[in-house]
């Protein structure tokens, strides 16, 4: 490869080529370009994931466990995600709910105290081992509150995945809850716009306190109006 | 061995395939890949290319030299290459479609609507550089960012600039130099 290294002199720009580019250049080229879709980085990931090409993410050493992520601050919570997509580890999947039960907490208590009419919400998650990989970097919160004629499901701070599929749309649902914390029930709510999640009513003959677990999944345009199974965001309302 | 330009931590571990360097690698550069994809070819197709060159990429990390030029430059030469192929396939396909669903010439207006992309290649690689031109300023200090951009976007003379911003005439002149060597760096793939 040292014989390479006279290579920048020969194939390389001059400065007035570079002055020539620096010029044609609009303030709006100056801008940071905008990331890519929320999904392409999941992909990525699981392909080479599978193909071998990237080890098991960064194994944890099970002798002296890592921070949780609470007290990693360099590490960003999509890296969070991802490991645990792979690697699927329990107590980190723990630590998080712990976060984000306390994240949760925090955000009743700020929006009780300034929204008398928000009855319960929750933080929606991507469950890397169960649900569908284009749900890896959604993010979303979903409040309960009391309406004119019963309820509805606000949907806020919303990153959804839009344009992933053809022929497909994204879909609220209200799951309820056997004693044993597995689904029993899961009924339709609405269609999710997901550049504009607003405000959906929960139909009259459900009772959010019986289907209290918010989740939207993604719906192929297939004529079956039953659950998908690809799940993207899930939560548990809490008061 | 004397490296022609520093090597960013970034592209050290890159090379070296550490797996944060991946991640770290599309943080900073996903926007600049996908935005070219995007000039080129539709929003979904845009995905699959940028998804296809960063797993290209890192299968073949071991091509990259840190020494002979950047990681940015690397991964846009690779990016234009994708484009220009999944364009090509692209036309291969409509051009098929075409003949079978009439008679009339698929390039009659260049290609059907929808899969006709935004650029040639030619106008890629001027997209492609001015990206990657942007991106290197953006890495610069305060000060040599805003000389540059006051003398280069703006068209400010040296004069104007010191007498502007109350910089030294004789700083501005090497903020200026330094800067585009800087940015020269960035430029460079050194693979090609």
């Amino acid at each position: 490869m040292s014989d390479d290294m006279t290579q920048h002199d020969d194939d390389g720009h001059d400065l007035l080529e570079i002055e020539e580019m620096l010029r044609s250049l609009t303030l709006d080229d100056l801008d940071a370009p905008s990331p890519p879709p929320a999904g392409v980085w999941a992909a990525i990931r699981s392909e080479l994931v599978e193909s071998g090409d990237l080890a098991a993410p960064v194994a944890l050493p099970t002798a002296a466990p890592s921070p949780s992520p609470a007290a990693s601050p360099v590490t960003s919570l999509a890296e969070h995600r991802a490991r645990r997509g792979v690697a699927g580890r329990p107590f980190l999947l723990a630590a998080a709910a712990v976060v984000l039960m306390v994240v949760g907490a925090v955000v009743v208590v700020a929006t009780r105290a300034s929204d008398p009419q928000v009855l319960a919400s929750a933080t929606l998650t991507w469950d890397p081992a169960a649900f569908d990989p284009l749900g890896a970097d959604a993010t979303a919160r979903a409040q309960l509150v009391r309406a004119d004629d019963g309820y509805e499901i606000v949907i806020t701070d919303a990153q959804l995945p839009a344009g992933v599929e053809e022929n497909a749309d994204l879909e609220l649902w209200l799951i309820s809850l056997d004693g044993d914390g597995n689904p029993a029930d899961v009924q339709p709510v609405s269609l999710v716009d997901p550049t504009a999640p607003g405000t959906y009513a929960v139909p009259a003959e459900l009772d959010p306190d019986t289907y209290s677990v918010v989740d939207i999944s993604i719906e192929p345009r297939d004529g079956d109006d039953a659950h998908s199974g690809r799940s993207i965001l899930r939560g548990q309302l809490s008061a | 061995m004397v490296a022609p330009h520093e090597p960013q931590t970034l592209e050290a571990a890159f090379a070296a395939g550490h797996d944060h360097a991946l991640k770290q690698a599309y943080d900073t550069l996903g926007g600049i890949v996908f935005g070219l994809c995007r000039r080129a070819l539709p929003a979904h197709q845009a995905e699959e290319v940028t998804q296809d060159v960063f797993v290209s990429a890192w299968r073949k990390r071991h091509q990259f030299d840190p020494s002979r030029g950047s990681l940015a430059a690397w991964l846009v030469g690779i990016t234009k290459r994708r484009i220009i192929d999944h364009v090509r396939a692209e036309r291969r396909h409509s051009d098929r479609r075409s003949d079978l669903a009439s008679d009339v010439g698929p390039n009659q207006s260049g290609g059907p609507a929808g899969t006709e992309p935004a650029v040639e290649p030619t106008e890629l690689d001027t997209i492609a550089d001015q990206m990657v031109v942007a991106s290197a300023l953006r890495t610069l200090s305060d000060r040599p960012r805003q000389v540059i951009e006051l003398a280069y976007i703006h068209g400010f003379t040296h004069q104007e600039i010191a007498e502007r911003t109350g910089i030294p005439l004789g700083t501005v002149k090497s903020d200026i130099r330094r800067g585009l060597e800087t940015i020269r760096g960035h430029l460079e793939s050194g693979h090609e």
